[in-house]
């Protein structure tokens, strides 16, 4: 157990750092270009019951210190996954993954979930009730703390593994819906997923996403996601990963020193593929200058 | 733009490169125009704010770039006499896979398109390696007035090109042969990871980024 070792829902990682979902594949491109066992985990591309294309492009905006998507969860289907990206992931990641599933109704949550669960690859299951990009499903769920809730019981009634619900900050309480994920058996909360908006290209006056709206990432978000990972973390007790903005080892001590017990990192991955890796790599080092000996002990202190 | 460094990870004519630029988040992807040694050579127009900060470095400026993206085209299909059109902005990478054709002792037919006589470049670039070169402007003011599909040449056994949606479906109306097409698209990552830049096609979705930009004739969806 080393310094950076932590331990989310009863696993221990080696590190707190978790490429997030949708920007990390099913984990096997990124190891061509580095071991990926580094990682604490990764959490895979939200998969859904049904294969889906998605939205059309362009899907991507550039923004000030972030970016918009609107991929609208593109994936092959669970059914797909299980049979050709996790024996892809096993060759090259032997350490529990964490699947990010999504859904449009109660029970493709809970279908999805219970195939995902059966893996013995898969060790968490995080559960996205707060996609911006998709129709009738993601964000619906996660913006009632009785819909978060009725996903999260109906995910835990078919599944051993622990439960993190991943939530949208495009809320108006978002410690109310963590609370009622909580009560309802999470095991763990994630957030925050992105912040709808949008950008207007202004020779053509149209929206520069086709979908018009998409979610923003990137550095910009950090202040807003730590804010409420603060929050969240303070009136709950099951453990939280904070994500949202996080770019280098600094920001991974501040959001665990919000509150959070892992840490992961989305936009980051896409704009500099070796993020998590020097991150992970730059941890001690700056441990060391904030006189850190062990993370554990920033969450004893929270 | 004239690069040096590490290019070994530059592998086929039509691949691209993914450059940081400071205060633009997402990195901008440019076509691979030649690549010699430790030379890499990038064309571009300034469109936006990325190629408009690019036009504006000085000698002497470091970049971090991610190079070998995208697949590249096949030569293998390419024939005794491949034909290669650009349009505009799609002409650059057609200047390396010309190279390695005339390597392999093709006869090459170039064809190059612009809308007008002030937006043409490498003419005799494409002439100086030994290629039959045409060259069209939409106005007429440089070579055939008109578009590339007025100057396509007889007798080619297969195509490459690069270059606008409106030259690709016109260009697929005309061809005779098979052949193989350079798509842009807006791109978060340019490795496959973010699924950004997806689109369909008859043999599945594709990532422009990743299982592009090349894609042959055949898997390509019209949607028209």
């Amino acid at each position: 157990m080393g310094r950076l070792s932590v331990n989310l829902c009863g696993i221990e990682l080696d590190n707190p750092v978790i490429p997030a979902s949708g920007t990390f594949g099913y984990g096997y491109e990124f190891a061509e270009l580095y071991d990926i066992n580094i990682l604490g985990t990764f959490s895979f591309k939200g998969t859904t019951k049904d294969p889906r294309f998605g939205n059309p492009t362009p899907r991507i905006a550039e923004c000030t210190a972030g970016m918009i998507n609107a991929v609208g969860l593109q994936n092959p289907g669970v059914e797909k996954v299980i049979a050709e990206e996790l024996p892809k992931l096993k060759k090259c990641f032997d350490k529990p993954v964490m699947a990010n599933v999504s859904g449009f109704s109660v029970d493709d949550y809970a279908y999805t979930c219970e195939k995902l669960d059966k893996e013995p690859q898969v060790g968490w299951l995080e559960v996205n009730v707060s996609c911006p990009n998709v129709h009738g499903g993601g964000m619906s769920f996660g913006t009632s703390p009785d819909a978060a809730a009725e996903v999260t019981r109906a995910v835990k009634a078919v599944t051993k593994k622990p439960v993190i619900i991943k939530l949208s900050p495009n809320v108006t309480d978002i410690v109310s819906i963590a609370k009622a994920c909580e009560a309802a058996g999470a095991d763990g909360i994630s957030l925050i997923n992105t912040l709808l908006g949008m950008r207007i290209d202004l020779k053509t006056r149209k929206p520069v996403i086709a979908n018009v709206m998409g979610g923003f990432s990137g550095p910009a978000i950090l202040p807003v996601a730590l804010r409420m990972v603060y929050q969240v973390s303070h009136a709950v007790d099951i453990p939280v990963v904070g994500m949202g903005g996080v770019s280098c080892a600094e920001d991974v001590l501040e959001m665990l020193m919000a509150g959070a017990t892992a840490v992961e990192i989305g936009a980051q991955n896409l704009v500099d593929p070796m993020a998590c890796k020097d991150i992970i790599d730059a941890l001690p080092a700056v441990m060391d200058k904030y006189k850190i000996e062990n993370l554990k002990d920033l969450q004893e202190a929270k | 733009m004239i690069l040096s460094g590490d290019t070994s990870g530059i592998k086929n004519p039509g691949e691209f490169v993914n450059i940081k630029l400071d205060g633009l988040y997402l990195r901008r992807p440019i076509s691979v125009c030649d690549v010699e040694g430790d030379k890499l050579t990038l064309i571009y127009k300034v469109i936006g704010k990325g190629t408009e900060a690019m036009s504006e470095m000085s000698e002497g400026t470091e970049l971090m770039i991610l190079t070998g993206l995208g697949n590249g085209y096949d030569l293998t299909p390419a024939g005794d006499s491949p034909l290669l059109v650009g349009g505009g902005v799609g002409v650059p990478p057609m200047y390396l896979l010309a190279k390695r054709l005339l390597a392999q002792g093709k006869r090459v037919s170039v064809v190059l398109g612009f809308n007008t006589e002030d937006e043409v470049f490498y003419e005799d670039e494409f002439k100086a390696l030994g290629c039959d070169v045409a060259v069209t402007t939409v106005d007429g003011s440089h070579g055939i007035k008109g578009f590339v599909t007025d100057a396509l040449p007889d007798g080619y056994s297969y195509f490459y090109t690069c270059g606008p949606m409106p030259m690709f479906r016109a260009l697929n109306k005309a061809v005779k042969t098979s052949g193989q097409f350079s798509f842009e698209e807006r791109m978060g990552c340019g490795f496959g990871a973010c699924m950004g830049c997806s689109c369909k096609t008859l043999t599945g979705y594709k990532r422009i980024c990743k299982d592009g930009p090349v894609l042959k004739r055949e898997e390509i969806l019209w949607a028209d």
